[in-house]
């Protein structure tokens, strides 16, 4: 199978991008306002790397445009929006559990190296 | 009003350099970025947060993309190109037997598009993997012997008519499983690529012992010409090596 983004661990812009669209879809600023509330203002994109990962996600069948109308909230002007596939469903399902399953690991062993749960 | 005139300006400022992207990326992109630019600088004012530099640096972001997507574009389009280029001589080389009217059959055009552009694309393949010139020869050069064998062997046989020739397949075996273990990786390779020489140099000495009747063209030019294989894969298996060394030198 070809090494693409969506088998690989996701980078952490991918996944952030995965979370802030699988409630809703989403224009390029509402992406990126929803991920820095998210990470806590951790991850921080500028357009050029939010473009660059959502280019490279709709070319592996992530996310694809929705439709392009006007988010009152902003101004007049019509947006694109993204929304996210069923394969970008599974991606982030897989790569949540594998979080968990990472988490798990993390939990025993620093049970069982200083006695207490992480 | 300083402000509303400050982000028009950065907005058209932006949307020049965002100009700079590939076409198609920007045809995609381009529009939205440049929303998302002027909503940020808007997010900005509302804050009462300066701007000049916070544009400044989306502008270093974004231009730091735009080599990004150049770089992409072009490491795309060169694998497109190479491989064109070998398609290209695939048909050239099918022109000669067709020109010639050599008695081949269409099993025999098949066979010949499978081994020829199959042993390009291979190369592209396992090449790429690697930046370093020796392993990329190396990789010519074992998938070269290759195809010349599957070649001579479909053609005529080194061994006369023999059915013994099956057994070269052992060599092709040899190599696909061994890179297979080796994972590419160049040390890997080269034990391999000496494992298949010494394959190919045991087939000859495998007929002579079980007596194969048909040694055609005589038991010394088979010897010699199944040296060639002998050579090209040990050649093969000392630039693996070279590149192994190469890599596993630290760098100053």
């Amino acid at each position: 199978m070809p090494k693409t983004i969506a088998n690989t661990p996701l980078t952490p812009a991918v996944l952030h991008i995965l979370l802030a669209l699988s409630a809703i879809e989403r224009h390029g600023y509402g992406i990126m306002k929803q991920v820095e509330a998210d990470s806590q203002g951790k991850v921080a994109m500028g357009p050029g790397t939010l473009y660059g990962s959502l280019s490279r996600m709709i070319e592996a069948g992530l996310i694809r445009e929705s439709d392009k109308k006007i988010d009152p909230a902003i101004d007049d002007e019509r947006r694109i929006y993204y929304k996210i596939t069923g394969l970008g469903q599974k991606a982030l399902a897989a790569e949540l559990e594998r979080y968990r399953e990472v988490v798990a690991v993390a939990k025993r062993l620093s049970s069982n190296t200083f006695g207490y749960a992480a | 009003m300083q402000h509303d005139r400050s982000i028009r300006r950065y907005r058209t400022w932006y949307a020049t350099l965002v100009r700079l992207y590939p076409k198609p990326y920007r045809e995609c992109f381009g529009e939205g970025m440049e929303q998302t630019f002027g909503d940020m600088l808007r997010e900005r004012q509302g804050a009462s947060r300066e701007l000049l530099g916070f544009a400044l640096w989306i502008f270093v972001e974004t231009f730091a993309g735009i080599i990004r997507e150049h770089l992409t574009r072009i490491s795309m389009q060169t694998t497109i190109k190479r491989l064109s280029i070998w398609a290209v001589l695939v048909v050239a080389i099918l022109m000669i037997p067709l020109l010639a009217q050599w008695p081949w059959t269409r099993g025999d055009f098949v066979f010949a598009v499978v081994v020829l552009f199959g042993s390009a694309l291979l190369y592209e393949l396992i090449a790429r993997t690697s930046g370093n010139a020796a392993y990329r020869f190396a990789v010519g050069m074992a998938v070269a012997a290759m195809l010349l064998l599957a070649w001579v062997n479909g053609a005529v046989g080194i061994i006369g008519g023999s059915d013994v020739n099956v057994l070269y397949a052992g060599v092709i075996f040899t190599l696909f499983i061994g890179a297979i273990i080796a994972r590419l990786k160049p040390r890997g390779m080269s034990y391999v690529l000496f494992a298949a020489a010494l394959v190919q140099f045991a087939i000859p000495v495998i007929a002579l012992i079980i007596g194969t009747p048909d040694f055609a063209p005589g038991v010394v030019r088979v010897f010699t010409l199944n040296t060639f294989w002998v050579m090209a894969f040990v050649g093969s298996a000392l630039l693996f090596r070279q590149a192994s060394a190469a890599n596993s030198r630290p760098t100053a």
